[in-house]
């Protein structure tokens, strides 16, 4: 078995505690202010259960506070999945602003946290450092949001953007963790040229395309295309955190495993598909994905069967209906329990142009985060190459389950506490864990 | 919950079946009510039990069933069901939609065929397989369902509601319309969901539509009656009253019910075209019901005509009825109502009130009430406070104590003006009308006088509509009120600064409120209203600027959740 790497709080959660400071009484706050002076070294619990009032802004408050070096603590499945921060006059009024609720936490009320941690499915985990974010976003504006940067916005959780002649540039390795979203790796611009033909921003998006390929020299946008799935690879396997969404997911795997195959139609790169593309494809490239049909009708704005939903194919859609997730042993695979802390164990689906994960195209070695009880895809999955770890999310916005082309971005202070976006901002703090040897 | 509803539904087993069957059906239809759907799920369960074939019984739990992931528990039930009654369509039916639910396609295709052997004179298997398809975005699937029922049927219209649908999924308007129109023919009921389905056709293709449906021929009536109902929709209100009109039969109850069905679904469309065609067709309708019926139909011609904001046209109509002494006294009752009304809306509370004084023996008692509040508030806002409370002098109703709430408050009687209001509470008046009451009964308490006239001179400024003067009026009052008064009466006049168009007096107020009494119960609201009123013009650094300082000095205020978003907002956090 390889050599993997995992997370670890310092010195186990009790160890921590033995050199714990005198004990004080801080009673529990309802909000920053709650009438206390902050103290040094004390903490407040940012609970992640019903009880929180705004989930998602709590994970810029955790990666406020590590950023700003204080002591922060992942407390998996414990309530959700919160947070130990510093009580510090900064937490307290970002909290405030923010409207997270927090719970002040004297010593006694650790001492019992770290226990119910000890004696159940739960571990604590130190965050260290605050991930530097990127994005992979085109610089024209899509008719179309981007969870990823919306929950991120909303978090107050700061980014970068990059874009294709930064990732050719070799500007990755400034980044810990990066996002990709609604990116079609295959060069086709997501096949949208006959259902959106004439559309101005399809026009702008192929246009400012095919001059970022002659700007960096290649002949075609597929070919620019792969040689930025290259890259991206390349990221992962030095030890970068990727987490990609909806199209990025399916047409990075197929970009990947296409590396010496056209699989792009001719309103693409001015020659078909080769038509025996499926059995050239060279899915040891891929990350995630084996065994994938290619769809190749240039007109169906679909790439291949890792998608379940096939939400662009009339004839082979397949509803909504919702997914679980996984309940991982904290103790044994935190990695995966960071992935997965949420509020709710089943969640409604939504639909992206990649919605979801074939069982059949996944390699053995992918890790199922998320699946729907009896379908044959799933939705949330991840996995290692090299020093570094990809996850991919099925879906568009989880807030927005039948996301249309041209619709209103989703205003995420009317989903505070959404289970969906939890997910994506696990991901970010992710990054930011201990890393620790595999117990198993 | 769960616990008890799991007893009961074991206990049901010691009733007779058909008895513990109806007894378990009313019972989940109660829990399903009420929102607990797994417990209503297992009361179905229980009753078919008891009675296998009982229809209730099974789309109920089919309905709950999708929510709470017991699909595969219809699908059973459905088969026993067909087991003991293999005619039994409705269980067939939830076969195969659990089926196709539950991503068993093959099973699914099977139940159908064994549905259409059993049945083979229905076409129902065929509807439930192109609804099916249509709603899995099977559109080819749906088309061949219908085509092949058609065949078999010879029957070239069979199914048309369904094959519209495929039909508007495809984006083929006009054949959608030639179906729909065969459809509405054949079932009326389904007109209704013919112009629900053609009305989002794209603005172009709108006039072939028309066409489609109004060309002579088999169904033209239902076709026009279509395209009427189309072009209210369309905001096209005065033509589809004239296609409708031109297309009527002949007097007589075919007639009626076309007048009746376009008349109510105009009414229920907003705008003065929509509200005129409505009361066109009430008047028509009116001509040839029976005499009974026409004066409840006339009286509703008028309430179109007048919100059309044609009071000519509404008096017309109402007045030989008001002035009939023969005519039923509820129809005559209503048509003094909604003249006096009229006379209110158009600024005459004289002219009603003399109105009301003249047919009062014709109204009841609480008619005459509440035409007197509706008065009284047509002299509050012409300024005439006397005759206002002069207007519900003998009205006991807690409706009334908040007009004589308001009449005092202009009156400058505050201590009277603030009982009243308080004592309507929530019950009493105009329902959202209660946030302004409770408001103004705090500015009272804030300003503690019992009495103070010029106050009340101010406020009856912005009662007739002059907000700016009454903002002005206001200011050299707070200054004399001094106390928590003073930042109280100085948010008012800020909102009415506001209102009055004037935005940077308003500003000014809101920032004297925040600086000058940042201690005080109305600060969080002028902080709130002041970084509004900075990002309006631009000033974004000044917004969030003044929203941090309001939330984190109010923190326990009712608007902090306001200014939390409007913080997003600001900082770019949220669209």
């Amino acid at each position: 078995m390889k050599r993997r790497v995992f997370l670890r709080a310092v010195g186990g959660a009790l160890g921590w505690l033995a050199g714990a400071r005198a004990a004080r009484a801080l009673p529990p706050v309802a909000d920053g202010r709650g009438g206390a002076a902050p103290r040094d070294g004390s903490l407040l619990l940012v609970p992640m259960d019903d009880a929180q009032t705004n989930h998602l802004k709590a994970y810029g408050i955790a990666y406020d506070a590590v950023r700003r070096g204080g002591h922060t603590e992942w407390l998996l499945n414990y309530r959700g999945g919160s947070f130990l921060v510093p009580d510090d006059g900064a937490v307290r009024r970002a909290t405030t602003l923010a409207g997270v609720a927090v719970e002040g936490v004297d010593d006694s009320q650790l001492l019992t946290i770290r226990g119910t941690i000890e004696q159940n499915n739960m571990d604590a985990v130190v965050l260290e450092r605050a991930p530097r974010v990127a994005i992979y976003a085109p610089p024209f504006a899509p008719p179309w949001d981007d969870a990823v940067t919306m929950a991120l916005q909303y978090a107050d959780i700061p980014f970068t953007r990059v874009w294709d002649p930064e990732v050719l540039g070799g500007g990755l390795t400034a980044f810990d963790w990066l996002h990709l979203h609604h990116e079609d790796f295959t060069g086709q611009d997501s096949k949208f040229y006959l259902t959106y033909a004439g559309a101005s921003w399809l026009n702008d998006m192929v246009a400012a395309d095919q001059a970022t390929a002659r700007q960096q020299r290649f002949a075609t946008v597929p070919a620019l295309k792969k040689a930025v799935a290259e890259r991206l690879r390349s990221y992962v396997e030095n030890g970068g955190f990727l987490f990609a969404m909806c199209t990025a997911t399916e047409t990075l795997e197929l970009a990947l495993a296409a590396h010496d195959v056209d699989i792009a139609a001719a309103f693409a790169d001015g020659t078909p598909m080769d038509p025996d593309a499926d059995a050239k494809l060279d899915w040891s490239r891929a990350m995630a994905c084996r065994d994938a049909h290619l769809e190749q009708n240039p007109a169906i704005p679909v790439f291949s069967d890792i998608d379940g939903h096939q939400v662009n194919n009339p004839a082979l859609r397949q509803p909504l209906g919702a997914f679980e997730l996984f309940n991982f042993s904290a103790k044994i695979d935190p990695a995966y329990t960071m992935l997965v802390q949420c509020h709710r164990q089943v969640i409604p689906d939504f639909y992206g142009v990649t919605t979801s994960f074939t069982r059949r195209t996944l390699k053995p070695a992918d890790v199922v985060l998320a699946e729907e009880p009896g379908a044959p895809w799933v939705k949330y999955i991840h996995g290692d190459l090299g020093r570094g770890t990809w996850t991919y999310l099925g879906g568009h916005d989880p807030e927005d389950p039948q996301h249309q082309i041209g619709a209103p971005p989703t205003d995420l202070s009317l989903h505070p506490t959404s289970p969906g976006y939890r997910l994506i901002l696990n991901n970010v703090l992710f990054p930011a864990a201990r890393k620790r040897e595999l117990k198993t | 919950m769960h616990r008890i509803a799991s007893l009961a539904a074991g206990l049901l087993v010691l009733l007779p079946a058909g008895a513990a069957g109806q007894t378990a059906v009313m019972q989940a239809l109660d829990l399903e009510q009420q929102g607990f759907l797994g417990s209503a799920a297992g009361f179905y369960a229980a009753a078919l039990r008891a009675e296998p074939n009982n229809p209730i019984a099974l789309l109920g739990l089919e309905r709950v069933g999708q929510q709470v992931g017991w699909r595969d528990s219809a699908v059973a039930y459905a088969e026993r069901a067909i087991a003991r009654d293999s005619t039994d369509n409705t269980a067939r039916g939830v076969e195969v939609r659990g089926l196709r639910a539950l991503g068993r396609d093959s099973l699914a295709a099977a139940a159908l065929v064994r549905w259409l052997a059993s049945d083979p004179r229905s076409p129902l298997p065929y509807r439930e397989w192109a609804q099916l398809s249509l709603a899995a975005g099977r559109v080819d699937e749906a088309r061949a369902a219908v085509e092949r029922a058609r065949e078999r049927f010879r029957s070239p219209a069979l199914l048309a509601p369904e094959m519209a649908r495929v039909d508007v999924a495809t984006g083929d308007w006009m054949r959608a319309a030639a179906e729909w129109r065969a459809g509405v023919t054949a079932e009326p009921q389904v007109a209704g969901a013919a112009a629900f389905s053609l009305r989002p056709a794209p603005a172009g293709t709108r006039d072939d539509i028309l066409a489609t449906l109004t060309a002579p021929g088999a169904g033209v009536s239902d076709g026009r009656r279509l395209a009427a109902d189309l072009l209210l929709g369309w905001d096209q209100a005065a033509r589809a009253w004239a296609l409708l009109r031109s297309e009527l039969p002949p007097p007589g109850p075919l007639a009626a019910d076309a007048l009746r069905a376009f008349a109510d679904r105009a009414r229920t469309v907003a705008g003065p075209a929509a509200q005129r065609a409505a009361a066109q067709a009430y008047e028509m309708l009116a001509q040839i019901e029976p005499a009974a019926a026409a004066v409840a139909t006339r009286v509703e011609s008028a309430r179109a005509y007048a919100a059309a904001g044609d009071a000519a046209a509404a008096r017309r109509l109402l007045r030989p009825l008001a002035t009939d002494p023969e005519a039923d006294p509820a129809d005559r009752s209503a048509a003094i109502a909604v003249m006096i009304e009229l006379a209110v809306r158009a600024g005459d509370p004289g002219g009603a009130a003399q109105q009301l004084a003249t047919d009062s023996a014709a109204l009841t008692g609480s008619e005459r009430e509440a035409l007197g509040r509706r008065i009284a508030l047509g002299w509050l806002r012409r300024g005439e406070v006397d005759s206002a409370g002069a207007a519900i002098e003998d009205d006991g109703s807690l409706d009334a104590l908040e007009i004589r709430g308001w009449v005092e408050l202009c009156r400058g009687h505050l201590a009277a003006a603030r009982d009243a209001l308080a004592g309507a509470g929530a019950a009493g008046g105009e329902a959202d009308g209660a946030a302004e009451r409770a408001a103004t009964v705090a500015l009272l308490d804030a300003v503690g006088r019992d009495t103070l006239p010029a106050l009340g001179a101010a406020l009856l400024l912005a009662v007739r509509g002059d907000s700016a003067a009454s903002s002005r009026a206001l200011v050299p009052i707070a200054r004399q009120v001094g106390g928590e008064g003073e930042p109280a009466l100085l948010l008012w006049a800020a909102r009415l600064a506001a209102a009055g168009g004037d935005a940077a007096g308003a500003e000014a107020l809101w920032r004297e409120v925040a600086e000058r009494f940042p201690a005080s119960g109305v600060a969080p609201a002028a902080e709130l209203a002041l970084a509004r009123a900075l990002e309006r013009r631009g000033d974004l650094r000044g917004a969030r600027a003044r929203l941090e300082g309001m939330i984190l000095g109010h923190p326990q205020s009712a608007l902090v959740p306001e200014a939390r978003r409007e913080l997003d907002r600001v900082r770019g956090m949220v669209p």
